[in-house]
């Protein structure tokens, strides 16, 4: 991670900001049905990308592999949305008038393929942003019993080490001539499991080893008054920020809820009306 | 029978009969499925039949068995009696490192995005079968938080991780390795066909309105179902014959060689 990152408002916020805003980030994700707005959201949310430091590219490299799930979120969706209620229908993509084109049906599509864009870049932001130790903490200010956050928190800082240890795997794997470049799924499933069962075998290995660790540290002792290097508060900034999330999602859930707005055809109403 | 067992098996009772409720409720509204899938019928009836029957086994078994006193170790400290073991914080951590780990250096096959043939996502189920619920749950958080879905990984990965102990406690309860090893690959399938896939398929409809349940579920089910269950139990009965004290798994074999002994 880079320092501008490091220095960024969002690193800085208390980690029980950053899930509120999240949280926040979903419940409103989860309001919005008009893709125009989901928009607006998925904008808003690379601003924050880019604020934060990330750069263009990193952000691209993340949605790269999400094309193909959003053309598929728009086939799955699009083609089984009803039309409304005297909407006009433009044509029928199969013949007997099967699958009705219509306006709500393709901006349902859309609005399906980026709210899941959205999800996707929202949580990754946060996660990004958040260090493994500040997760631990959140989830004991939380009251989550320490043993839980602990296990939590040794998962996410060995990741690197499982990492590198189940890239040696593929690399030995590769070297015996397996290949994992088939695009047949099939074929890929059955290339992966000599490196599956063999990364889970030194998971399992490693598991054993930070047991022995925690014990021999005495971790079992006391963990209910363990203590921490790092301790968390929340200063102003958070809690403006925290203000600032509660009120969108009040304001956006009241529009939804009183006024039935951010409906699937929304924008595209008062664009046509 | 003890307090636990009983809580267990009646929570997997409960588990099925609200997915079977789910599915019939469903079923009504949308006429997709109807007359097409009688195997749901008949695999729940087995799925009780099998219940019952080793209900009435273990209440026999627990009426001859004298009752077994259950000494708990305590927080030397507080005296709270804590929630893990050092060897269950150990297992909870590597299996939740493995989800991850497994996702970043991209070893998944994107099947119906969001569903893809990831062995991360087997992760908490293995959790649950040797380290128990607790780490089943923690391992299910650990997978839940840094996904591109928390909204449904959050509750669904540590549900995944409860059930799949409370049914592996049964199954490796059957004294046959051969019959331990169908009943091991059949209920692999039920609980993905039944429960897995459509709790994620309309936690993401109904949660993160993705897509609608319908198609979508009809869509996956057969076919999704199987090509899974078939790599989910490849994974599972390798991962066991490397490690089958930590799962608990008695080898046919070794009884045999004792015997001989």
């Amino acid at each position: 991670m880079n320092s501008k990152i490091k220095e960024s408002f969002l690193y800085r916020l208390d980690p029980r900001t950053k899930m509120l805003l999240l949280l926040v980030f979903i419940i409103v994700g989860c309001m919005i049905m008009d893709p125009f707005v989901t928009l607006g959201l998925l904008v808003l949310a690379y601003i924050l990308y880019r604020t934060t430091g990330f750069s263009r590219r990193q952000i691209w490299g993340l949605t790269k592999p999400l094309l193909l799930a959003f053309f598929l979120f728009f086939i799955l969706t699009f083609p089984f949305a009803k039309p409304l209620p005297g909407e006009t229908i433009y044509f029928y993509l199969l013949p007997g008038n099967h699958v009705a084109v219509t306006a709500s049906a393709v901006l349902s599509g859309l609005a399906s393929a980026i709210r899941f864009v959205f999800f996707i870049w929202t949580a990754d932001l946060i996660t990004s942003v958040t260090p493994t130790g500040d997760i631990v903490l959140t989830m004991n200010k939380a009251k989550m019993p320490p043993e839980a956050s602990i296990a939590i928190g040794i998962a996410f800082s060995y990741i690197p080490v499982l990492k590198n240890e189940i890239g040696t795997v593929i690399e030995a794997q590769k070297s015996r001539g397996a290949s994992f470049e088939s695009k047949n799924p099939f074929k890929k499933i059955q290339a992966y499991i000599p490196v599956i069962v063999p990364g889970l075998f030194i998971s399992i290995v490693k598991g054993r080893e930070i047991a022995r660790a925690i014990e021999a540290r005495g971790f079992t002792y006391d963990p209910t008054h363990r203590t921490y290097r790092k301790d968390i508060h929340l200063v102003a900034k958070d809690f403006l920020v925290m203000f600032l999330a509660v009120l969108f999602a009040v304001v956006v859930s009241y529009f939804h809820s009183k006024r039935g707005w951010f409906g699937t055809t929304f924008i595209w109403n008062l664009l046509t009306k | 029978m003890k307090k636990k067992t009983k809580l267990g098996i009646l929570g997997l009772v409960i588990i099925f009969a609200l997915f079977i409720a789910f599915r019939v409720f469903y079923q009504k509204g949308a006429k997709l499925l109807a007359d097409l899938y009688p195997w749901n019928y008949v695999a729940l009836v087995v799925i009780v039949a099998l219940l019952i029957f080793f209900l009435v086994r273990y209440m026999k078994k627990s009426k001859n068995a004298p009752e077994e006193e259950s000494v708990a170790p305590t927080d030397a400290v507080s005296g709270r009696k804590p929630l893990m073991s050092s060897n269950q914080i150990g297992l909870a951590a590597a299996f939740g490192g493995a989800a991850f780990a497994f996702r970043a250096l991209g070893i998944a096959v994107p099947m119906v995005p969001p569903l893809t043939m990831d062995p991360g996502a087997l992760m908490p189920c293995l959790g649950g079968m040797c380290g128990g619920p607790i780490v089943g749950i923690i391992v299910g958080i650990a997978r839940g938080i840094p996904s591109g879905t928390p909204a449904v990984d959050l509750w669904a990965q540590p549900i995944k991780g409860i059930y799949w102990y409370f049914v592996w406690k049964q199954i490796t309860k059957i004294k046959s390795e051969k019959k331990r090893w169908v009943v091991f690959a059949i209920t692999t399938f039920l609980l993905q066909f039944f429960v897995e896939q459509p709790m994620f398929i309309a936690g993401n409809s109904f949660i993160l309105h993705l897509y609608p349940f319908y198609p979508t579920w009809p869509f996956t089910l057969a076919w999704y179902s199987v090509v899974y269950s078939i790599f989910q139990f490849v994974v599972f009965a390798a991962i066991i014959k490397a490690f089958p004290g930590l799962f608990n798994w008695q080898s046919d074999k070794k009884k045999k060689r004792t015997q001989s002994v």
